[in-house]
């Protein structure tokens, strides 16, 4: 055991997990929502008997295939990095994080490498309508792999259904639908899933719109566009829909999270949402100085937002830390002692566990159990610690937000010219277009980080800070693999982007006749 | 059902045509086969649990090392760092 926290540990720990998460969803959204628009143009196939639409079903899914096989694998890295740099976290929480991921592996993953087959390798071969529901099985089954995954994220963002055993060290679940069901879990699900489909719907624009660009495959960019438009236009509304149940849950259980999402530094009641803004960079909790350079506000917003109410009010970072007896927020440093006598009570009901004083334990445990819900907070040293970085989240959240309602307008211009059949000799959307889908990618990146470094200083909120729950290995391990990792997982982006590029340029199969495509309508 | 079974083997035919015969195929294959290599074989099957993964004797030694780390860190933790 270390007597001391290495921080290079926990420091090195953290980037190789977020290093490998992000590479690792460089190819989950395009996984998940491209099958939903290739199961839609096969659906058309399906019902017209049309052959053309079969040719863009085909055409997505090839591309798809890519990204699979490329893709598909990369996440056994992070199940590595769990058991061996989070071996602490592993343990306390592995009863409730090891369900889902055991459900991932055997509910959903066999589903969609089952039909995965069919999907590819059926056409012509199985009735087309046996054929269509493999598609949608396999895009079943990749939400529901999400799904699990999201449930066991979405518990660290909000503990439920289990108990901690002070006799193991591990928290244990007593409620699995608590688990399952809870607010967190299902926004959270249904947030990244609308953004994986938002991902998917502009890779598809992006790709077609270079086709429109380069005057090749006209028919095939066409539908595919007026498909992607209505998914991408559904997919953001959806998303903007459920980012109001994400800040309605933050604003419940991560108030902290909340502050530095909107740089709120003093709470208030009725408080605006700042739709623009420019942190001032000296600002610190606790002083006098002005949170914003400029900023623009739309009032009573964020109290809508957050609490269902214009005039409700909104704890601040000083509130937080330093509370606020008014609005009956308790301050870090109480929680702090709270923790403290948390943590001191589960070691006096060990050390009676040992001697077998049972009234001793009785005792102890009565005040473990009081205590718990702060029991985080004891391993904290500064009051102020207890925030994220504010200005890291605060411009994060507001790429993200800013993009997502950028997709909704650019998918709905989209698709109006799509319908109106202009869409050719409207380059520069078309540029738009192709610039959309890194630019989504990057509003997804900018949630992840507002989702994962604004829970810091946590891995389960309020209850295991990130830095107790590192294993006692050599930082030197963590730096090694990082960069084995690094190199590995580039190695298979250089891969995926050169493949993609290659099978793009060369197009579909022409089976079709291009001739007969050229002035149709989509 | 005998259309079923037959449809599946044609399924299996394809597949093994297409990676026989496609080139993208082959190089999707041979890149899915080196990650499992590396993934299952090297990292999980080797490095990990020979060298980096923390041993533990038995589920009680490694319960008891983590209570040590839940009692004990919060005594020397300083923070001055990025969240």
């Amino acid at each position: 055991m270390m007597d001391f926290i290495d921080m290079t540990l926990v420091n090195w720990s953290r980037l190789q997990f977020a290093m490998t998460a992000i590479i690792h969803w460089l190819f989950i959204p395009i996984t998940i929502g491209t099958t939903y628009i290739i199961a839609i143009a096969q659906t058309i196939h399906v019902k017209t008997g049309d052959p053309h639409w079969e040719k863009v079903a085909k055409f997505w899914a090839k591309l798809f295939g890519i990204n699979f096989a490329i893709g598909v694998g990369t996440g056994i890295i992070l199940g590595l990095e769990f058991g061996t740099n989070w071996s602490n976290y592993s343990w306390i929480s592995g009863d409730i994080f090891g369900a889902p991921l055991a459900a991932e592996g055997i509910m959903a993953f066999f589903l969609e490498s089952t039909f995965i087959a069919v999907m590819f390798f059926g056409w012509g071969k199985v009735g087309k309508k046996f054929h269509l529901l493999s598609t949608y099985l396999v895009a079943f089954g990749a939400s529901l792999s999400a799904l699990w995954i999201l449930v066991a994220n979405a518990w660290m963002n909000l503990p439920l259904g289990m108990e901690f055993n002070p006799d193991t060290a591990r928290h244990e679940m007593v409620d699995f639908w608590s688990v399952l069901l809870s607010p967190f879990a299902i926004n959270k699900f249904l947030h990244t899933i609308g953004s994986c489909f938002i991902i998917s719907a502009f890779f598809v624009i992006a790709v077609s719109g270079w086709y429109l660009l380069k005057k090749r495959n006209i028919l095939l960019a066409k539908r595919s566009i007026v498909i992607a438009s209505v998914f991408g236009l559904l997919s953001s509304l959806f998303v903007v829909l459920t980012g109001d149940g994400s800040a309605y849950n933050v604003a419940q259980h991560q108030p902290a999270k909340l502050a530095a999402m909107e740089g709120l530094y003093d709470g208030s009641e009725g408080a605006g949402l700042v739709a623009f803004g420019i942190l001032n960079p000296g600002k610190k909790v606790g002083d006098d100085i002005d949170d914003f350079i400029i900023k623009i506000e739309i009032p009573k917003l964020l109290s809508l937002l957050g609490y269902r109410s214009l005039d409700a009010f909104v704890p601040g970072a000083n509130d937080l830390v330093y509370g606020n007896d008014m609005h009956s927020i308790m301050s870090a440093s109480e929680k702090m002692e709270k923790g403290k006598v948390a943590l001191d009570a589960l070691a006096a009901y060990k050390e009676a566990y040992a001697q077998g004083d049972a009234t001793q334990m009785e005792e102890s445990l009565a005040v473990f159990k009081e205590n718990y819900y702060y029991m985080g907070y004891g391993h904290l040293h500064n009051p102020e610690s207890i925030l994220p970085n504010i200005p890291f989240i605060f411009y994060s959240f507001h790429i993200m937000v800013m993009l997502g309602f950028a997709f909704v307008a650019i998918a709905a211009l989209f698709l109006y010219l799509a319908v109106k059949n202009r869409l050719e000799k409207q380059k520069w959307l078309l540029w738009v277009g192709i610039w959309s889908f890194p630019l989504a990618m990057i509003a997804s990146m900018a949630g992840w980080i507002v989702a994962e470094v604004g829970r810091q200083p946590w891995t389960i909120q309020g209850l295991l800070p990130t830095m107790v729950s590192t294993s006692n290995i050599n930082s030197s391990a963590v730096i090694l693999t990082f960069w084995m990792f690094l190199i590995l997982l580039l190695t298979l982006v250089a891969a995926e982007a050169r493949i993609m590029y290659l099978a793009i340029r060369k197009g579909p199969d022409n089976k079709v006749d291009e001739k007969k495509e050229g002035g149709s309508h989509a | 059902m005998k259309a079923f079974f037959l449809g599946i083997a044609q399924i299996a035919v394809t597949a093994v045509n297409t990676f026989r015969y496609s080139k993208l195929a082959k190089a999707l294959l041979l890149i899915v086969l080196i990650k499992i290599l590396i993934f299952y074989g090297f990292l999980k099957g080797f490095l990990y649990p020979r060298y980096l993964k923390p041993k533990w004797e038995s589920d009680e030694h490694r319960s008891n090392e983590v209570m040590k780390d839940l009692l004990n860190k919060p005594k020397t933790y300083i923070y001055d760092g990025f969240h």
